[in-house]
């Protein structure tokens, strides 16, 4: 295996948007509206698209989009992917991925759905003066064989087992269209979805109106659906309160204001990663990094700021992965605890009340991003590590500041999430792989790599699941990270909305229902 | 007077050019390698050999591989010929999408302006005629809560009172232009929010210049003539304290417009301040510079306005 092949495997994993299963597939989602078809569906997203052409993609308002507009290739089950546009697949140790396509699925503007449609589709995502975000799916393809009309064979350079999950985020668009309009495609976007574009206006709104040629039969149950980009997640609230928007996402912080104001929330599995990282070429010894683990009160954190609508989670693994396993050593709240192994690592408590050793201070930078939330939960840290004698030097930033300052490795310790990620346990476990991009933790241990790229490569879940177990066992004992949390995705509702799915995180929208 | 009009315009232009150019050193300035800062860190490369190809294409692209001096001239020769550019978020001209969420911050100022006029100077106007009363003293204290009210806070109490508690007005957004039925609605809010924290300010300048004229000789005379009280105030009154207030209204369109950023945001307003606000989270940097010009443009251009206005309501002002 080459170094780029992981780099790039790990870079796809955490780029990949909030993916969270649930029970749910074409198949089971065939039966009739309820009743008659009516209804205009308005939906706040927490913001714009930037782009109408479903091929985009990137971030949550735009990922949502594209599941009115076109359809996934799969979408997002309990264990991994389940069949939508592509019917079922199978693949081989080598790689190669045969793809049978449904049948009967045509684009708005009458062109069918089929393998070449599909071709045509990874080729414009590939070229790279497209500059689509998802082209880097297909960057280890080396062919796209055409077997038949529904049959598409996709050859990789070796087995990955993040791939077919990838194509969750894949929504075609038409080839007519794009040969035929070009540049202006994103002003008339066609997919093969449940609705068909209408307008988009930019900062404002995007609207879509049933489009009758559905492949499943009767459905969509609505007449239209409106996304609004509304960035400030109260004024959300307030719309959806007002009845001027029936669904908004992204509703973490104000779901408890929600649910008393008589609306429904949708949770998926917190998997969103909520964690403390240290930059280990700086905070080299075990012992220290075993204090903080017990000297943060995880609880009081997803109590105080994330108002229990996040787990507590020792274990850098969300319970509902798979390869979660709960027999490994965790780290209690123990601030007793936490002194003593100061102490023991040679750091004594000053008269200040900061720890000393060799006339050298324990402070610690911390940058910290201008979320708000993350704000606040860095100041809880630093605030539970002052208790046990370590300083800490806190830097406000912007986001992206903030990332670039942590990645480069500007840092002591840092208080980081990461968006929710798939199904699989190898989004949990690449940031300490030495060849990842993102390596925050400035750290490479060929052991830990080693296990990892073994993990990657193997289809045989027992023979994973040992390598995750080691991989973990290491990690916990060295306490190279301290884990804090997992957060989900809300999504907010009100009442005479129904038939609401939520796989992955992202809206189904074909059999939602509108009471008025 | 075209002669001062076409003098004072001139000045103008230096003015024009340096604007462009603080606004071009600033981003220049800014930390970070505005292209590296734009690359999606989430993007995955095939080998950092095309990663540093990319980077050097899009230098080359915006002409960031020149010396700065030579950057500039670019720069302005393409502003002068309205050539803006394209976003790197996007890649659609830069100019497209500005042009409709310009039209939108307008339309937002234009109202925000007639509400702050007519709140500023009926209040003023009362504030200075029943001077040093429990009025007076009523209005000075509700001007002070006008300037000083986060509009962020009085944004979301108006969408509260208006929208959720009594329905009158939707809560954000929109659909159309405020000067169409449907738009009208959605612009009430947004402008009223801005327009009363400019209201504030405007009534206290009323009222101060009030304060003064309606202790001249001729309001003397006025009344003694046995003119309506009214008559004495709105005609011989208000209408000479209405100089100053033109420089006011200058000013203030410039801060409604940067006001326009946060209310924009709040209102889910598709206008320039949000557009910016994008742009900058988006490191887009040719779309923070265009958004940028054009605000300090619009500023620039209506204080020529306020200059030209002053010069017709004052002739002392061409000569001096």
């Amino acid at each position: 295996m080459t170094q780029h092949f992981v780099k790039r495997a790990l870079l796809a994993v955490f780029a990949a948007a909030v993916l969270v299963p649930a029970t749910i597939s074409a198949q089971d989602a065939t039966e009739a509206c309820p009743g008659s078809i009516n209804g205009d569906l308005v939906v706040a997203l927490n913001n714009d698209l930037f782009s109408t052409d479903p091929l985009m993609g990137g971030t949550i308002a735009a990922v949502n989009y594209n599941m009115a507009l076109s359809d996934p290739l799969v979408i997002m089950g309990d264990v991994g992917p389940s069949p939508w546009l592509i019917e079922s697949w199978e693949a081989t140790p080598e790689g190669v991925y045969t793809w049978n396509l449904r049948q009967g699925v045509n684009f708005h503007d009458g062109t069918p759905f089929n393998a070449e449609a599909l071709v045509y589709n990874i080729e414009r995502l590939r070229n790279p003066d497209n500059e689509y975000r998802y082209g880097s799916y297909f960057a280890r393809t080396t062919a796209l064989n055409v077997i038949d009309e529904y049959t598409l064979e996709v050859v990789n350079e070796s087995f990955d087992v993040e791939f077919m999950d990838r194509m969750i985020n894949i929504t075609p668009g038409s080839p007519t269209a794009y040969e035929t309009l070009g540049e202006d495609f994103i002003t008339a976007p066609v997919g093969t979805g449940p609705f068909r574009f209408v307008s988009y206006t930019a900062g404002e709104r995007a609207v879509l109106e049933r489009n009758p040629d559905y492949w499943q039969a009767g459905k969509p149950c609505l007449n239209s659906i409106t996304f609004r980009f509304i960035p400030e997640e109260a004024v959300r609230l307030i719309e959806l309160e007002a009845g001027t928007v029936h669904v908004a996402m992204d509703m973490a912080a104000s779901a408890i204001q929600a649910q008393s104001a008589g609306l429904e929330l949708i949770t998926t599995p917190p998997r969103g990663q909520q964690m403390v990282y240290f930059n280990l070429s700086r905070i080299t010894d075990p012992l220290v990094r075993q204090a903080v683990n017990h000297a943060i009160n995880r609880q009081a954190i997803v109590t105080n700021v994330y108002q229990d609508m996040s787990v507590v989670g020792f274990y850098p693994m969300p319970p509902s992965v798979w390869a979660f396993n709960d027999t490994t050593q965790v780290y209690d709240y123990d601030v007793t605890l936490a002194n003593e192994l100061l102490d023991q690592a040679g750091w004594v408590m000053g008269p200040d009340g900061i720890r000393e050793k060799d006339g050298q201070q324990l402070v610690w930078s911390m940058p910290t991003s201008n979320i708000p939330s993350r704000q606040q939960a860095s100041e809880m840290v630093a605030g539970m590590l002052s208790e046990i004698g370590i300083g800490i030097e806190m830097q406000g930033m912007d986001q992206l500041t903030f990332i670039d300052t942590v990645r480069a490795g500007n840092y002591d310790i840092a208080w980081y999430e990461w968006a929710g990620s798939t199904s699989d346990p190898w989004a949990y476990s690449g940031g300490l792989h030495s060849e990842y991009a993102f390596n925050v933790t400035q750290f490479g241990d060929p052991t830990l790599d080693s296990l990892l790229d073994q993990a990657l490569v193997i289809q045989d879940r027992e023979a994973r699941q040992a390598l995750y177990d080691e991989y973990f066992s290491i990690v916990m004992e060295n306490a190279y990270v301290a884990s804090v949390a997992f957060k989900p995705e809300v999504t907010v509702i009100r009442p005479e909305v129904e038939g609401v799915q939520f796989p992955g995180g992202r809206l189904l929208f074909e059999s939602v229902t509108l009471n008025t | 007077m075209t002669k001062f009009i076409i003098r004072r315009s001139l000045f103008t232009l230096p003015v024009m050019v340096l604007v462009t150019f603080v606004v071009f050193i600033a981003l220049h300035l800014a930390p970070g390698d505005p292209i590296e800062l734009f690359l999606n860190p989430d993007t995955t490369w095939t080998s950092e050999e095309t990663r540093q190809e990319i980077i050097d294409e899009l230098r080359a692209r915006l002409g960031l591989d020149k010396p700065m001096h030579e950057q500039f001239l670019t720069y302005l020769g393409n502003v002068v010929r309205l050539d803006f550019g394209d976003s790197l978020y996007t890649n659609r001209p830069i100019i497209e999408e500005l042009v409709p969420r310009y039209q939108a911050t307008l339309e937002l100022t234009f109202f925000a302006m007639i509400i702050s006029l007519s709140i500023g100077v009926v209040v003023g106007v009362l504030s200075a005629v029943y001077a040093n009363t429990w009025i007076d003293s009523t209005i000075t204290f509700l001007g002070l809560a006008g300037v000083s009210i986060p509009q962020f806070w009085l944004g979301l109490m108006l969408m509260l009172l208006f929208a959720l508690q009594l329905g009158w007005l939707p809560p954000s957004g929109r659909p159309a232009s405020a000067f169409t039925p449907e738009g009208f609605r959605f612009v009430i809010l947004p402008a009223l929010t801005l327009g009363i924290s400019g209201a504030g300010l405007l009534a206290r300048i009323i009222r101060s210049q009030m304060l003064e004229i309606l202790s001249e000789d001729y309001i003397r005379t006025a009344r003694a003539k046995g003119l309506h009280e009214r008559v004495v105030i709105l005609k011989h009154g208000l209408r000479s304290s209405m100089l100053p207030i033109v420089t006011v209204f200058g000013l203030q369109f410039g801060a409604l417009l940067a006001g326009a950023v946060v209310i924009e945001t709040v209102f889910s307003y598709p206008g320039v301040g949000r557009y910016l606000l994008q742009a900058v989270s988006n490191r887009d940097f040719p779309a923070v510079q265009t958004g940028t010009l054009f605000v300090a443009l619009t500023f620039v251009l209506v204080n020529l306005l306020v200059d030209v206005i002053y010069a017709i309501l004052d002739p002392r002002i061409r000569y001096s």
